[in-house]
């Protein structure tokens, strides 16, 4: 055949078994890969990867020495002993259980939201749950490695790495490396068993290609598989809304690309005040999404109030479209409708069910009265549970973003100045746009040092993520904004209305409402947008019963302190920054549009296997052979007349043996040429090897004419019979 | 909060599992020799509908992409041993065994990519080995000794291939190939050599001394007959000392009654250890069974003919002409088996060499034979 091999080779042969095993390993590998990723993930963003990356070694290292010497019941029992010691821990460590039968309860309650897509970020110590869980399947899935059961192995890797397509946390990618990783575990330890050879390597290439190309036909995979992507749902209709973005998961508010506004009423209210509705708060970041820790329950009766002088806010809402979050200006003390509601660990509401047209809610809300706070004078005497909760940042964001928010509120002195100087940055150095291009990675460093635009989840991202740089709790916030005046006390609220902001703590008064977003742009694309509908004839972009057009209306957003402003942070940043910065290396796009980008080794890696699996196929067909014999056919060898001769004649009798038959065992050459009536050019080239043979030699002469003769022969017939 | 310790999906019950599969597996047995998914298909499945189930009631996640992948590898499997040329089976086995004793036995299997296969040979009762094997279809020799547990005429075969897709998640049933017949002979056992019974009989062949005639070798003739100083006289020949009419002459026909079938092998055993006993005297040697006779010839083929007409016969009483033309006749009774010779009659198990060792195997040695 025309391969050449460059695998495993043993003398000269390709050592197949130990390919197979090595194919098994791998696959096996990939598949433990891919749930460790997702584990490494919540590692990075919530802290422990100091600790991760040794307990895995050690893990590992453990298996492959044991793998010799112990039982495989000693090994799954060692297994088990890691994985359950591992929760107890966990459950120790989580400091609101206490081990009894309602905890017990409540860890199969857990376990039922987790395969239903309750993220492990939401774990309030998902830090602590992903080292707990990390070394039982990776011990037990190395050590049957180790002894050779790969299929058993690849078993134990896809019961975990299930566990976490069940809870959302592994992505479409992770999940295609781990299944195919599965399949080839499968395959290739069935060949390894069976001692097969390359057919048996082709055959495992042409299924996991027949996979990849299968889920990539079907849609599964998003063609352009971008680094984490992650798998947050997506919001229904094909075109994303910022208010999907933004409401479709109350768990987890996923950051988009580019963006479109819904000009739809969603509600009215009736209001003494104009307030931020909000919806819900997230607490922790992972670098492209926002999630909310902890759990959600039933409450009845009265809910919160600011810790700090508040005024009474009633807002009575008319439900004007299907809405499944309850707003409320912050912070809801009282609701009355046919809702129930559920409280979330961060004192914000849910509603228990969609809400409907023409459906009325009255929230009754505390709202911290500003003007006589003293926010400047709260201290930093933070509550450990705000701490813990409220200054996480991912472990990978770069060094320069907290070198800038240094920079930023350098001549900031307290915690309120810090967030003004930030709020006042953001809305000077940015400009809004809602079509942007998400960047990939951490999206706060993308959009500080890598993008001029962005819109209101770029800038609150940024804003919390340099608050909790400097050490001032922040929490990411996602609502509606007041929408616009219908008269009286009465406010419109539209899907393009949804906005994302930032509440800050401070002692003694609780969250504080901050907007980084610029106020007029947005406000500009949003009466564009209002416009453009009403004059496409768009409905539901009025309130039916009303005659009169609403107007724009303002929220005070920041107070007080208006004369302080941010520090020069003294270099530049935007996309411009990228010249002479020597910034940490970015596979924004921005930064390298013009180049043709080298895909990621990932996806390299995917299309090498499809790539494998095609030749396979090409092989099985026949396609390569009769390429190779196209080639050897028309470039005949050179130098020795013997060879030349024999050459020469090997490629007559391809082709005679092609179209006519085939030379039986027993026929000479002068009577096979006779029998399969060859002309006289095969007959000439055919005398002139018997001659040689007989004579033991040839000239040089006779040489060349029986390689013109072969070629004319060849140039013939070639065409449609090779 | 708090954390799973196992994961729904793939952990079905076996019996839903077993359920599944004997529905699929009845199917298919009605259609045909149809693809089935293995246990691992099954499982394949299970996690493809669940992924399905979970992803239409509690969100896509990223199920899709198992659903999807899932159903694909499935489909390539599936194509896969639909696709399958019929594997041609070979077969190469010894035609001759010694029961007690085992045969080797050689099976090729090949088809068109060296598809995954199990082989499983297909034993009678009286025969056992490990006769499966998990394989490639790439011609390779699958062996195993065919071990014989009774006398008679087994067929081998024909070997059960069943294809599968390199990830094992479909069998494909070929019922292929060849069968082979192995005559399972009697054990033979040492007999005391010259006393007792018999000895009238192999006295008579140590009387042989009587030179009569030089004659050219033919097939059958001992090699102890062969005259090596008066061979070396004739370069191209291979001379024979025939003996007077007294060895030449004595012929014995060993008859086995049999009437009961529980002890037809025990009475196989005890007439073969007496024929061989004889035969190895030098006489000619025949026997007469419930089934047939065959007359007593010398030479180590007839050997063999002596013992195949002891592995087939079926047990029957042997009827009174032929038990009338018998020098000799075995009998195997209730609990016993007795030797009857000149009027008298003596248990089989006196007659044994005493020191307890088996006479050698020379059963007529393996013979190979090919049949495709």
């Amino acid at each position: 055949m025309t391969e050449t091999v460059s695998f495993p080779v043993v003398g000269g042969r390709v050592a197949w078994p130990d390919l197979l095993r090595g194919g098994a390993a791998v696959s096996v590998a990939v598949l433990v890969g891919s749930y460790l990723a997702v584990l490494f993930h919540v590692v990075t963003v919530v802290g422990g990867v100091a600790a991760f990356v040794p307990l895995v070694v050690a893990v590992v290292s453990l298996a492959v020495l044991l793998g010799r010497y112990v039982d495989v019941r000693v090994a799954a029992a060692l297994g088990a002993v890691m994985l359950v010691g591992g929760l107890t821990a966990y459950l120790v460590a989580v400091p609101t259980a206490t081990l009894d039968a309602g905890t017990l309860q409540q860890v199969g309650a857990d376990v039922v939201s987790l395969l239903t897509g309750f993220s492990v970020l939401q774990l309030t110590r998902a830090g602590v749950w992903a080292l707990a869980v990390t070394p039982g399947p990776t011990f037990l899935a190395t050590y049957l490695v180790v002894r050779g059961s790969y299929v058993r192995a690849a078993a134990v890797g896809a019961l975990t790495l299930g566990f976490f397509v069940l809870t959302g946390d592994s992505t479409l990618f992770g999940t295609l490396a781990g299944t195919l990783g599965a399949a080839g575990a499968l395959g290739f330890a069935t060949l390894a068993r069976r001692g097969a050879g390359r057919e048996g390597v082709e055959a495992v290439a042409i299924g996991l290609a027949f996979m990849i190309v299968a889920t990539a036909a079907a849609g599964a995979v998003p063609q352009a598989t971008g680094g984490g992507g992650g798998s947050g749902p997506t919001t229904g209709g094909a075109t994303t809304t910022l208010e999907g973005s933004l409401t479709a998961d109350e768990r987890r508010a996923e950051i988009q690309g580019p963006i479109t506004l819904s000009p739809r009423v969603r509600f009215t209210v009736q209001a003494s005040q104009p307030e931020y509705w909000r919806a819900g708060a997230y607490d922790r970041f992972t670098g492209s999404a926002w999630v909310r820790t902890g759990q959600t329950d039933p409450v009845t009766g009265t809910l919160f109030r600011p810790e700090g002088p508040s005024d009474r806010v009633v807002q009575r809402y008319r439900f004007r479209d299907t809405v499944g979050v309850l707003p409320a200006a912050a912070e809801p003390y009282r609701v009355r409708g046919d809702v129930g509601v559920l409280a979330t660990d961060q004192r914000t509401i849910r509603p228990n069910r969609t809400l409907q047209p023409d459906e009325n809610v009255t929230v009754t809300s505390y709202v911290l009265n500003r003007s006589v706070a003293h926010l400047d004078d709260a201290g930093t005497d933070y509550p450990p549970t705000i701490e813990e909760r409220y200054l996480q940042v991912p472990g990978d964001t770069p060094d320069r973003v907290g070198d800038l928010a240094d920079r930023v509120t350098a001549d900031a002195e307290t915690p309120y100045q810090t967030a003004v100087a930030i709020e006042k940055y953001l809305e000077a150095e940015k400009s809004y746009s809602l079509d942007v291009e998400r960047p990939e990675g951490n999206i706060v460093d993308g959009f500080l040092f890598e993008m001029d635009q962005g819109y209101c989840t770029y800038y609150a991202s940024s804003m919390v993520t340099m608050l909790r740089e400097e050490g001032v709790p922040a929490r990411f916030v996602v609502g509606y904004t007041q929408g616009r005046r219908l008269g009286g006390e009465e406010y419109v609220v539209r899907g393009l209305d949804s906005h994302a902001w930032v509440e800050v703590y401070f002692p003694e008064y609780g969250w504080v409402r901050f907007d980084p977003t610029p106020a007029q742009p947005r406000r500009a694309a949003e009466r564009q947008r209002i416009q453009e509908a009403r004059s496409s004839g768009a409905v539901g972009v009025d309130v039916a019963e009303r005659q009169f057009r609403d107007v724009e209306v303002n929220v005070t957003t920041t107070t007080v302190n208006e004369s302080f402003n941010y520090s020069d942070p003294g270099v530049e940043t935007g996309p411009t920054a990228g010249a002479n910065a020597t910034t940490a290396p970015s596979r924004g796009p921005i930064g390298g549009a013009d180049l043709p980008e080298l895909p990621d080794p990932e996806t390299l890696a995917v299309w090498a296997v499809v790539g494998l699996g095609a030749l396979a196929v090409l092989r099985r067909a026949g396609v390569l052979e009769r390429g190779w014999r196209a080639v050897w056919l028309r470039y005949q060898p050179d130098g020795d007349p013997d060879e030349v001769v024999e050459g020469a004649w090997s490629r007559v009798e391809y082709l005679l043996g092609r179209t006519r038959r085939h030379r039986y065992a027993d026929e000479t050459v002068s009577e096979y040429l006779h029998h399969v009536a060859a002309d006289d050019r095969a007959r000439r080239v055919g005398e002139i090897r018997e001659r040689m043979r007989h004579a033991g030699h040839v000239t040089p002469a006779l040489a060349e004419e029986a390689r013109e003769l072969a070629a004319e022969f060849v140039a013939e017939r070639a065409g449609d019979n090779v | 909060m708090s954390a799973p310790t196992t994961d729904a999906v793939v952990a079905a019950p076996a019996s839903v599992l077993g359920t599944a599969r004997d529905a699929l597996g009845a199917v298919s047995d009605a259609v045909g020799h149809l693809p089935r998914p293995t246990r691992r298909g099954v499982a394949v499945l299970v996690v493809v509908l669940a992924a399905t189930g979970m992803a239409l009631t509690a969100g896509r996640r990223s199920l899709d992409v198992v659903v999807v992948a899932g159903l694909a590898l499935l489909l390539a499997g599936l194509a896969g041993v639909l696709r399958v040329e019929a594997p041609t089976v070979t077969r190469t086995a010894v035609e001759f065994g010694t029961v007690g004793e085992s045969v080797p036995v050689e099976l090729g299997v090949r088809a068109p990519n060296d598809p995954v296969v199990t082989v499983r040979d297909a034993l009678p009762a009286g025969v056992t080995g490990a006769a499966a094997f998990e394989a490639v279809a790439d011609g390779r020799p699958l062996t195993y000794d065919a071990h014989l547990r009774t006398r008679g005429r087994h067929e081998l075969g024909p070997a059960v291939v069943t294809v599968h897709d390199a990830f094992g998640c479909w069998a494909r049933r070929f019922p292929a190939g060849p069968t082979a017949t192995v005559l399972a002979v009697p054990r033979t056992r040492a007999l005391h050599g010259r006393s007792g019974l018999l000895s009238g009989y192999t006295s008579v062949a140590e009387e042989r001394s009587e030179f009569e005639r030089l004659r050219e070798y033919r097939r059958g003739d001992a090699l102890r007959d062969v005259n090596w100083k008066a061979s070396a006289k004739h370069p191209s020949d291979l001379v024979v000392t025939e003996y007077g009419s007294a060895a030449s002459g004595a012929a014995v026909l060993v008859g086995v009654d049999a009437p009961d079938a529980d002890h037809a092998d025990a009475a196989a055993e005890a007439a073969a250890s007496v024929a061989v006993h004889l035969f190895e005297a030098g006489l000619a040697v025949g026997v007469v069974t419930p089934d047939g006779r065959v007359v007593p010839a010398r030479g180590e083929g007839h050997r063999r003919e002596l013992l195949a007409a002891l592995a087939r016969f079926e047990a029957a009483p042997l009827p009174a002409p032929e038990t009338e033309d018998a020098d000799v006749v075995v009998r195997a009774t209730g609990d016993a088996v007795e030797v009857l010779a000149d009027g008298s009659a003596v248990r089989f198990e006196a007659l044994l060499a005493t020191d307890g060792a088996d006479s050698p195997d020379d059963a007529g040695g393996p013979t190979r034979g090919v049949s495709a």
